[in-house]
């Protein structure tokens, strides 16, 4: 057959027109269908969803740095020697941290 | 990325912001003296000098100090043969005695002037004070002798 030539598949086609009308649950039932398909998230990914916005991250950071910084404010750091023992240290050419000079 | 997997790269971040708010508050608050001022002001608390007292004692120590600092470099030099001796089997017994007794000597000598300059910070203090402050230092003081005396012994019988 040459390309020119009509091809009468074509005419057919082109007066061909669809009788039927969708059911009328036609488009409960499509999502009937996804709703089967689709699988219940987890509750990380529920998790996930709902924290990973741009406000509650913000906020939960803020939340952890000021946590932090009032744990460090509450608990500063001590020495791990008595003022007693600090002060044998800095007179005692026998104490093993004397050469050392930090406070332990 | 998977939910999950963004969640945990959030609380690692979260953690490790938290982490380092904590660290730098921790360090912005530590302490900036010396064991020496440390030491010093727990004397002044502890034995209850008044201001006159604490400025005798404070330069007493402060001479003391670059005597002690020196003394425990002679000792750390003598130590050190004497120490690793498990690095150098080739030496002579003799030789070795010979510096064990140099040690001893030098240990004995640096004993001797810490115990002169407590015994000078004492008479400087009330004397129940001065007492007590002998009874509290001079004992662990002998203690740390003792202790380092074996730990040279140990390794020179190893």
């Amino acid at each position: 057959m040459k390309p020119e030539d009509p091809d009468p598949l074509d005419d057919l086609l082109a007066q061909w027109q669809l009788q039927d009308e969708p059911p009328p649950d036609f488009r409960r039932e499509v999502w009937r269908r996804i709703a089967l398909e689709t699988r219940e998230p987890k509750w990380i990914e529920r998790v996930a969803w709902w924290l990973l916005r741009p406000k509650r991250e913000v906020l939960v950071l803020a939340t952890a740095v000021i946590f932090a910084v009032a744990w460090g404010i509450t608990h500063p750091p001590g020495y791990e020697l008595t003022p007693q023992d600090v002060y044998v240290m800095s007179i005692s050419p026998f104490d093993q941290n004397h050469l050392g000079g930090s406070l332990p | 990325m998977t939910p999950a997997g963004r969640l945990l790269g959030f609380a690692f971040i979260t953690a490790a912001i938290a982490a380092m708010a904590l660290w730098v508050t921790r360090e912005s608050l530590r302490p900036r003296e010396s064991a020496q001022e440390v030491g010093l002001r727990w004397l002044k608390d502890e034995y209850h000098l008044d201001e006159q007292t604490f400025e005798r004692v404070s330069t007493l120590h402060r001479d003391y100090f670059l005597k002690c600092d020196k003394m425990c470099h002679q000792i750390a030099a003598a130590d050190r043969p004497l120490l690793w001796r498990t690095r150098q089997r080739g030496r002579q017994t003799g030789d070795l005695n010979a510096k064990f007794n140099e040690e001893q000597a030098l240990c004995g000598d640096c004993e001797k002037a810490t115990t002169d300059h407590l015994r000078q910070v004492a008479t400087l203090m009330q004397p129940p004070e001065a007492e007590r402050f002998l009874e509290d230092i001079l004992p662990i003081l002998h203690q740390q002798r003792l202790e380092h005396d074996r730990r040279v012994s140990s390794s020179l019988r190893r």
